[in-house]
C-alpha cells in the first residue's frame, strides 16, 4: 500500500482573505430582500385592512367640517368679532342667508345636531332662527333680521352660539378628542361652561382599565398553574389539559356568554344548586353585576393568557429545576428562583394579549353586566351605529388606542427583550 | 486512593426500580462506592445507569431497597437535603443568572453570608479557570466553558458526593478528551467521590478508578478499568468495553484454567476459562484485536485465514481476516509494523498467547 504520493499543497495564496467583494455583497442583500418576499401578501393585507382604517379613524377623530362647510361666510365674518356681546348686524344677515341655503339643501338639522354637541339646546336655537325668517326674500336690512332672530330665540342675543360658530372656520378641530378625554366642551347660551353631555368618559375609561386588569390578573392566577402542569408533565395528563384549554375555541363567544347567563341567572344552575343545598334562602342575582362581567371575561380570556405562557414554559428544561433542587433549594424556592423568572416573558405576553383584548370588549359586558359595567367599547359601538356620532366614536377609539399603547409599552418591551 | 484503606461512602443494597410495575429498569442492585473514588457507571442507553444516578441524586425513588450514605439511609431524603453535587448532560445552567450567580446559587439558598459566598465563588471560578467569565451569562459561553461552570456550581458547596450524568456528551471529541483529564485531575485535587455515568467506554476507561458495566438493569461487572478491559466476565462486557473479537465455539476439554475449544470452521483454539466454561458447552472465545499477531508464515497454534480488508486509521492498520468457518477477525497493528500481510486475498496466520483469550458465555 502507498499513501499520499499524489498529494500536494493546493492552498492558494489568497485563502486567508475573508473580505467579501462588492458584487457578492449585493447578491447577499438581494437575497435577503427575496427571502422577505413571502411576507408581502401579509404586509399588503395589513396595509389595506389595518393601517388604512386606523388612519381613517385618526382622521375622523379630528375632522370637523360640518360648521365650516355649511356656514363658510358666517364663520369667516366672525373672525373679526372680539367675542364680547354680539357680532355686528351684518353677520346676522350673512348667517340668515346661509341658514336659508342649508334649509333648502337639507343640511340644517345635521348642522343643528353638530352645534348641539357643544351648545345646550343648539339644535332648537338654529331651527328657531331658521323658522323666524320670512318665507320669501330675506329683508335687505340686517338689523331687521337680527331682531327677527333674537325674537325667535333669545340665545341669538347672547354670545354663546356665536363663540361656537366663530371657532369653526377650519375643517379640523380637537373638539371630539377633548370630548372623549372628558375635558369641558359644552357651553350654555351665555357662553359659560356648562355640564357635560351626560357621559363621564374618564370614569368609563378607568372602569375599562380596572375590569381589564382584574380579568388579566385572574387569568394569570388561574392559568399559571395549569400552564405549569401542561408544560412539565409528559404524556397524557398534559395533552388532556391542553385539549381542555383549547376546547373553548371551538364554540362562539356568544354561545359561551349565553350559557353563562343560563348558569348564573336568578333561577339558573348555580342558584338552584345553592338554594337546593340550603346554603341560600333566596336566590342571589349574580347576573348583571360587575363580578359576573369579570367572571365571564375571565372565562373567555383564559386560553389567550395560558397559550403564550405555555409556549415559554415549554422551553424551560426540567433539568434546571432538578439542578436547583440538587443545589439545595426546596421545591417552592426552586420554582420561585429558577422557573418563575424564566416564565416571566410568557406571563407578560399572555397578560398583554388578554389586557389589550379586554380593553376592546363590549358584547360580554352588555350581556352579563349592569349599565354601570359598560366598557368604552360599548360606547364606541353606540356612537357608531345608533347616534351616528362618528367623530366622537373615532375620538374614543383613538384615546383607547393611545392609552393601551402607553399602558402596555413597558410590558411589551419586556416581552421583546426576552424573546 | 490506591493503597489507602477503602472506606465505604455510599452503598446501594437490593435496589429495584420499576416505573410501570411490569418491567424493571434497575434490579437487585448492590453497589458500594468508596470514599474518594471515581466510579463510572457504563452501559448502553436503557441499561439502568442513569436511573441509578437519578435515584442517588433523589430525583427518582427506588421501588425497593436502600441507599446509604456513610451508613445512614438517604433514599427518603429529598434532593435538596442530600448535599450531592449533580452535573447534568444539558448542564442545566440557569440562563437568567450570570456565571457567578449560577455558581453562588447553592450558597445563597443555604443562607451563607454575602462576602463568604463571594469569596468561595471566586475561589471555585479561579480553580476552574473561569474567573474571566464571572459576569457573563451562560449562553455567551462555549460548550466546554458551560461544562466547567456546571462543574464549578456542583462543587462550590463542598458536596459529599458528585454525580455526573454524561457531562461531556454534547461536546466534540477533542474537547471531550481534554475535559476528561481536567475532571479527573479536579476530582483528585479536591478529593471528590464521583459517580460518573457514560455510555462511552473509552471515556470510562480513561477516567475511572472503577467501572460498573450495566446492561438490562443489572451490573454485569464491576472493577478497575484494566480488569474490565483485560478480564471481561462475559460476552456483553467484552463486546461493550473496547473493540473485541468474539468467536462462537464449543468447549471440547478443560484443563486447569485453560480450555480447548473448536471454532465453527473446525480449528482448535486455547483460551482461559471463566465461570461460564464447561466441557461440551458453547462458548464465545474473546480476544482483543491488538493482542493478535498476523503472520505471513504458518506456525503451531495460529489460525489460518485470508485477508478480506485493510483499513488505515493513521496510527493503526486494521486487518480484517476471514476464517474458514466464515468468522471475521479484526487485528490491529501499529502502522510502523512491518512484515504484515496487507494484500487483500492473501493468506494470513493469526497467533495469540492463549492466556490473553477468554472462553466466555456462548450464544
Amino acid at each position: 500500500m502507498s499513501y499520499g504520493d499524489v498529494s500536494r499543497d493546493i492552498t492558494p495564496a489568497r485563502s486567508r482573505d475573508l473580505r467579501v467583494s462588492g458584487a457578492i455583497r449585493k447578491k447577499a442583500v438581494g437575497g435577503a430582500a427575496k427571502a422577505a418576499l413571502p411576507a408581502a401578501p401579509l404586509l399588503l393585507f395589513l396595509l389595506l385592512f389595518l393601517v388604512v382604517p386606523l388612519l381613517t379613524i385618526l382622521h375622523s377623530s379630528v375632522s370637523d367640517e360640518q360648521i365650516a362647510a355649511t356656514l363658510p361666510e358666517t364663520t369667516a365674518a366672525l373672525q373679526s368679532w372680539d367675542g364680547t356681546g354680539v357680532p355686528a348686524a351684518a353677520v346676522y344677515g350673512t348667517l340668515a342667508g346661509e341658514l336659508r341655503a342649508a334649509d333648502e339643501a337639507g343640511t340644517l338639522r345635521r348642522l343643528g345636531r353638530r352645534v348641539q354637541y357643544e351648545l345646550e339646546g343648539g339644535l332648537g336655537i338654529l331651527l328657531n332662527a331658521s323658522r323666524a325668517l320670512p318665507e320669501e326674500a330675506l329683508p335687505g336690512d340686517a338689523q331687521a333680521i337680527r331682531e327677527l332672530m333674537v325674537g325667535a330665540d333669545p340665545a341669538w342675543g347672547k354670545p354663546g352660539v356665536w363663540r361656537i360658530l366663530q371657532r369653526y372656520d377650519t375643517p379640523y378641530s380637537s373638539f371630539y378628542l377633548r370630548w372623549a378625554l372628558g375635558l369641558p366642551t359644552v357651553l350654555d347660551a351665555d357662553g359659560a361652561v356648562s355640564d357635560g353631555p351626560g357621559y363621564d368618559f374618564p370614569t368609563i375609561y378607568l372602569r375599562t382599565v380596572l375590569i381589564s386588569l382584574a380579568v388579566t390578573v385572574l387569568t394569570v392566577l388561574i392559568g399559571y398553574p395549569v400552564a405549569y402542569v401542561i408544560a412539565t408533565s409528559a404524556g397524557r395528563t398534559g395533552a388532556i389539559l391542553l385539549f381542555l384549554i383549547l376546547l373553548p375555541f371551538w364554540t362562539s363567544l356568544l354561545v359561551r356568554v349565553m350559557s353563562l347567563i343560563v348558569v348564573l341567572q336568578t333561577n339558573g344552575v348555580v342558584n338552584q344548586l345553592l338554594t337546593g343545598m340550603g346554603l341560600l334562602g333566596d336566590p342571589l342575582s349574580f347576573l348583571y353585576t360587575r363580578p359576573a362581567t369579570i367572571f365571564a371575561m375571565t372565562q373567555i380570556q383564559l386560553s389567550f393568557t395560558v397559550l403564550p405562557m405555555l409556549s415559554v414554559m415549554r422551553t424551560i428544561p426540567a433539568d434546571q429545576l432538578r439542578g436547583a433542587r440538587s443545589l439545595g433549594a426546596g421545591p417552592i424556592r426552586a420554582h420561585a428562583t429558577i422557573f418563575l423568572p424564566q416564565a416571566v416573558p410568557g406571563i407578560a405576553a399572555g397578560s398583554l394579549l388578554t389586557f389589550v383584548m379586554c380593553l376592546g370588549f363590549y358584547i360580554t359586558p352588555e350581556l352579563v353586566g349592569s349599565p354601570s359595567d359598560q366598557m368604552v367599547g360599548s360606547f364606541i359601538a353606540q356612537f357608531t351605529s345608533e347616534d351616528l356620532n362618528w367623530g366622537l366614536a373615532a375620538a374614543l377609539s383613538v384615546v383607547l388606542c393611545a392609552g393601551a399603547a402607553i399602558l402596555t409599552l413597558p410590558l411589551a418591551r419586556r416581552v421583546r427583550r426576552h424573546a | 486512593m490506591i493503597g489507602a484503606p477503602k472506606e465505604v461512602h455510599v452503598s446501594l443494597s437490593g435496589v429495584l426500580k420499576t416505573y410501570d410495575g411490569q418491567h424493571y429498569v434497575v434490579r437487585d442492585l448492590d453497589l458500594e462506592v468508596y470514599k474518594g473514588e471515581f466510579l463510572t457507571l457504563l452501559g448502553p442507553s436503557g441499561s439502568g445507569k442513569t436511573t441509578t444516578l437519578m435515584m442517588l441524586a433523589g430525583f427518582e425513588h427506588p421501588t425497593d431497597g436502600a441507599i446509604l450514605l456513610d451508613g445512614r439511609p438517604v433514599h427518603n431524603i429529598p434532593p435538596e437535603k442530600r448535599n450531592f453535587g449533580v452535573v447534568f448532560q444539558s448542564y442545566a445552567l440557569f440562563p437568567h443568572m450570570t456565571v457567578a450567580e449560577n455558581v453562588g446559587y447553592s450558597l445563597r439558598v443555604r443562607g451563607t453570608a454575602k462576602d463568604e459566598t463571594a469569596r468561595r465563588v471566586a475561589g471555585t471560578l479561579e480553580a476552574m479557570r473561569l474567573s474571566d467569565f464571572a459576569q457573563r451569562y451562560p449562553t455567551a459561553l462555549s460548550g466546554g466553558q458551560q461544562q466547567r461552570v456546571a462543574l464549578a456550581r456542583a462543587l462550590v458547596f463542598e458536596p459529599d458526593l458528585v454525580l455526573m450524568d454524561e457531562p461531556l456528551g454534547a461536546l466534540d471529541k477533542r474537547l471531550r478528551e481534554e475535559l476528561q483529564l481536567e475532571i479527573r485531575s479536579i476530582a483528585e485535587r479536591f478529593g471528590l467521590t464521583v459517580i460518573y455515568v457514560t455510555h462511552d467506554q473509552e471515556e470510562a476507561l480513561t477516567m475511572s478508578d472503577r467501572i460498573a458495566v450495566f446492561n438490562n438493569g443489572y451490573i454485569q461487572q464491576i472493577g478497575p478499568a484494566e480488569e474490565i478491559y483485560s478480564r471481561p466476565v462475559n460476552r456483553f462486557v467484552a463486546g461493550f468495553v473496547g473493540d473485541n473479537n468474539g468467536l462462537d465455539a464449543t468447549v471440547t476439554s478443560v484443563e486447569g484454567d485453560l480450555a480447548q475449544a473448536r471454532l465453527r470452521g473446525g480449528a482448535e483454539v486455547v483460551a482461559r476459562t471463566t465461570s461460564h466454561t464447561r466441557a461440551g458447552a458453547p462458548a464465545t472465545i474473546s480476544i482483543r484485536p491488538e493482542l493478535i499477531v498476523p503472520l505471513k508464515e504458518a506456525r503451531p497454534g495460529a489460525l489460518s485465514g485470508t485477508v478480506s480488508n485493510v483499513v488505515y486509521t493513521g496510527d493503526q492498520l486494521r486487518i480484517y481476516a476471514t476464517l474458514p468457518g466464515g468468522d471475521e477477525v479484526v487485528v490491529k497493528r501499529p502502522t510502523s509494523a512491518t512484515d504484515v500481510p496487507t494484500e487483500i486475498g492473501a493468506p494470513v496466520h493469526l497467533y495469540w498467547d492463549p492466556t490473553s483469550a477468554w472462553a466466555l458465555d456462548g450464544q
